[in-house]
């Protein structure tokens, strides 16, 4: 039977998934206690979509991210849930699917898959980018891991993606080493990289976060050229709502390891059901309204080691229930297009 | 009171620099022979009075963080001065554009600098308490149980836990490192604070944390920020004065009020109408200035942001416009600025 998880924005019955995840749970096993970093998330990806994810800092979102490139390191390890990958043969006819939390992190499927079909954008451009190496030296050994290319058309091609993320002189600029490009030109050629690739997922550690809204708007642009062209589905996280509501056909919305609320994009904007999704969306900076000092959350963020009992925003949130902080997991409510939410304000009706 | 110090005191800035210049050579071969300038900082000239906030914004690589480090003299300038006024109003101002390393040390100490990169700006072999402490140990501010409980206070300070003290820097997440890099640049309560993009890494609800925590402490304790961000949302609502900045020139300085709701230069109207709404129903894509962003190391003639203004006469492709006064402080460098009425983000009050 369809999972009630893999609903897309629309009621029509689909078999066009891509990634589909359940449960997944990622903990790190530090001195001082358990991080549990990712506590029960499931949703699924539609190939050709772009699904935003949103929550606090802290809340598991990298994690997540690299959960399903399995590539959590020790202190960290995923200790539940699957992450199936459906994967086509070359001429879409048939499917199968593998369960990426069984493959061996470091071995040859799974590096072939992650270096291949997927690609990542890393959240830190100037960590992920060899400070010893040129741009160049990086991009051509990206390509060439897996597409047939010689070095001299490897060399063509990302010279043609740094024009394409807009950074100047990209013939010379392909022979610079990271430390003397600007923080966003850092993260552009990793975008140029990731791209270069054509993956069937890629997921977007905030990649435009260092970026001016010019251009951010390009690079959206040209992700949104990629997608349409090959069909590429898009995890895309931000911190940014305005950049999710720009790009993002779904949005998941996390807080402390768990996914509280997902929706398509405008049910998230115009009927957010969460109390928590509701508190992020007052607390938007904006540059068409005034204020002194911006809203911010009530409480503090809560300790990783002791989450609370129960809802884990229990403790910041206005509409709190007695329910709330009992130690019952929170269930999954639905609603229609997809939109579901775990807070007890809706079970209790 | 002298004459002198009269005038010095009715507008004594704390910094001041004045025909800014950094020019990066472009070497190519194992001999370096250097065909070219990036002039990435290329005449800069801003004053901020002590215990404001100047917001410095502009597009990726037009050289915002360059002014940054230059102020900070982690480069030497290739032209102009940097005048600093630590004392009193009414001391001298000292230029520190050429002075050696033994002779910056006490400014060091009163200049601190947030960096936009809180991956590779923490060293990742050291702990928390190590890193933040360290500024206090090499201008021998405190040690034992008074440095480990300062760091302590200093965490707090930035709404991360004391308990965290002993953990290293790849357990944090992005916007987690990033107040680790607050936290190390208040502790030794500088005058001056160059904050380098020091929220662009945050979600939303920790983002208006931050700032409300630099506003705060600026407020308190009277300090003074150059606050470089490329988001013009955030920089509006922490700065005093706001200077765009375009290839390496500033092309606007104003009152953020008078800024956001009359724009007097048409890059700055352009980067205000492409600010994305955190609303999927408004329009998806937004509007960016057309054409090819200029390239430091081959700036356009005549002014640099002709190629892409929609207001652009032949004069502009000849003659570089000054940057010139205007009513009300400002300074516009366009030739046009006094006949155009472009559109702002705000309404006039
Ligand atoms: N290597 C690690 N060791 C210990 N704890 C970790 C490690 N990596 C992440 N964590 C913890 O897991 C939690 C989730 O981190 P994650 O990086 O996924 O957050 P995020 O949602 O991406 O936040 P941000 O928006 O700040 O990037 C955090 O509490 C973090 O401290
Ligand atoms: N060490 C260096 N060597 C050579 N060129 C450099 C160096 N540092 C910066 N540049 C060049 O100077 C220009 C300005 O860079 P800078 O880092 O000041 O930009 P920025 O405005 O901070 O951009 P961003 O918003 O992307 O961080 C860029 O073209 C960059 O390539
Ligand atoms: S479950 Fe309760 S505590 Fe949690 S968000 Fe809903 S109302 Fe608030
Ligand atoms: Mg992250
Ligand atoms: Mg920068």
């Amino acid at each position: 039977m369809k999972s009630r998880f893999t609903q897309g924005s629309n009621d029509m019955p689909n078999n066009n998934i891509l990634i589909e995840v359940k449960e997944l749970r990622t903990y790190f096993y530090l001195t001082e206690g358990v991080v549990r970093a990712v506590d029960g998330v499931s949703f699924s990806l539609e190939r050709g979509r772009t699904l935003g994810v949103v929550g606090e800092s802290g809340c598991g979102k990298s994690v997540t991210a690299r959960s399903i490139m399995n590539m959590v390191r020790k202190p960290g390890r995923t200790v539940g849930g699957e992450v199936l990958y459906h994967r086509r043969n070359g001429d879409d006819t048939t499917e199968e699917i593998i369960d990426l939390l069984k493959l061996e992190p470091m071995g040859d499927e799974m590096r072939a898959i992650r270096g291949g079909e997927f690609a990542m954008i890393f959240q830190e451009p100037r960590a992920s980018l060899s400070p010893v190496h040129t741009i160049g030296t990086q991009i051509v050994e990206a390509i060439r891991l897996h597409r047939p290319m010689t070095k001299a058309q490897a060399r063509e091609h990302g010279i043609e993606m740094l024009r394409r993320v807009k950074i100047p002189r990209p013939e010379q600029i392909i022979d610079a080493y990271p430390h003397q490009l600007s923080g966003g030109m850092c993260q552009r050629a990793m975008i140029a990289l990731a791209l270069a690739c054509q993956p069937a997922l890629l997921i977007a550690d905030e990649p435009t976060t260092a970026l001016d809204v010019t251009t951010e708007a390009q690079i959206l642009e040209l992700m949104r050229e990629l997608q349409a062209t090959f069909e590429t589905s898009i995890m895309y996280i931000t911190h940014n709502l305005a950049v999710v509501a720009e790009i993002a056909r779904d949005v998941m919305v996390m807080y402390m390891g768990k996914d509280v609320e997902f929706a398509p994009v405008d049910a998230i904007f115009h009927e957010p059901k969460h109390p928590y999704t509701i508190a992020l969306l007052s607390s938007i900076p904006r540059i068409d309204v005034e204020r002194d000092m911006l809203a911010t959350m009530a409480g503090t963020v809560p300790d990783p080691y002791a989450l609370p009992k129960g809802c884990p925003f229990h403790p910041r949130c206005p509409s709190r229930l007695p329910v709330c902080s009992q130690d019952i997991e929170v269930p999954y409510v639905f609603f229609d297009k997809g939109h579901r939410v775990r807070c007890h304000l809706y079970t209790a009706k | 009171m002298t004459q002198a110090s009269i005038e010095a005191s009715a507008s004594a800035p704390l910094l001041e620099v004045r025909n800014l210049k950094k020019h990066f050579p472009i070497t190519k071969g194992l001999f370096s022979a250097v065909h070219g300038y990036v002039k990435a900082v290329d005449g800069v000239s801003f004053a901020i009075p002590r215990g404001q906030v100047l917001g410095l914004v502009g597009e990726s690589g037009c050289g915002k963080t360059t002014v940054g480090r230059l102020i900070m003299r982690l480069y030497r300038p290739t032209a102009g001065q940097i005048l600093v006024r630590l004392g009193k109003d009414n001391e001298p101002a000292t230029d520190i554009a050429n002075l050696d390393h033994t002779a910056l040390m006490p400014y060091r100490r009163q200049m601190q600098m947030i960096f936009q990169d809180p991956y590779t700006s923490l060293n990742p072999r050291k702990t928390i308490l190590e890193i933040v402490s360290e500024p206090l140990r090499i201008h021998g501010i405190a040690s034992g149980k008074a440095l480990q409980s300062r760091v302590e206070e200093l965490l707090e300070l930035v709404g991360l836990r004391a308990e965290y003290v002993m953990r290293y820097p790849h357990a944090f997440s992005g916007g987690q490192r990033q107040r680790i890099g607050i936290a190390r640049a208040l502790a030794l309560n500088p005058q001056f604070i160059v904050a380098d993009e020091p929220v662009s890494a945050l979600d939303v609800s920790v983002q208006a944390q931050v700032l409300n925590l630099m506003r705060s402490l600026q407020r308190k304790f009277g300090l003074t920020y150059l606050f470089i961000s490329h988001d013009l949302s955030v920089v509006k609502h922490i700065s005093d004065r706001i200077a765009v900045m375009y290839v390496g020139n500033l092309v606007e300085t104003a009152s953020t009020k008078e800024l956001f709701v009359r724009p007097l230069h048409p890059y700055t109207e352009a980067l205000l109408s492409s600010v994305p709404k955190p609303d999927p129903r408004l329009q998806r894509r937004r509007k960016i200035p057309q054409g090819e962003v200029a390239d430091p190391a081959h700036p356009p003639p005549g002014c640099r942001f002709h190629p892409r203004c929609p207001y652009a006469q032949t004069r502009c492709a000849q003659e570089e416009p000054v940057l010139r006064e205007f009513p009300g402080g400002r300074t516009v460098a366009c030739h046009y600025a006094e006949q155009l009425t472009l559109t702002g983000a705000l309404e006039a009050a």
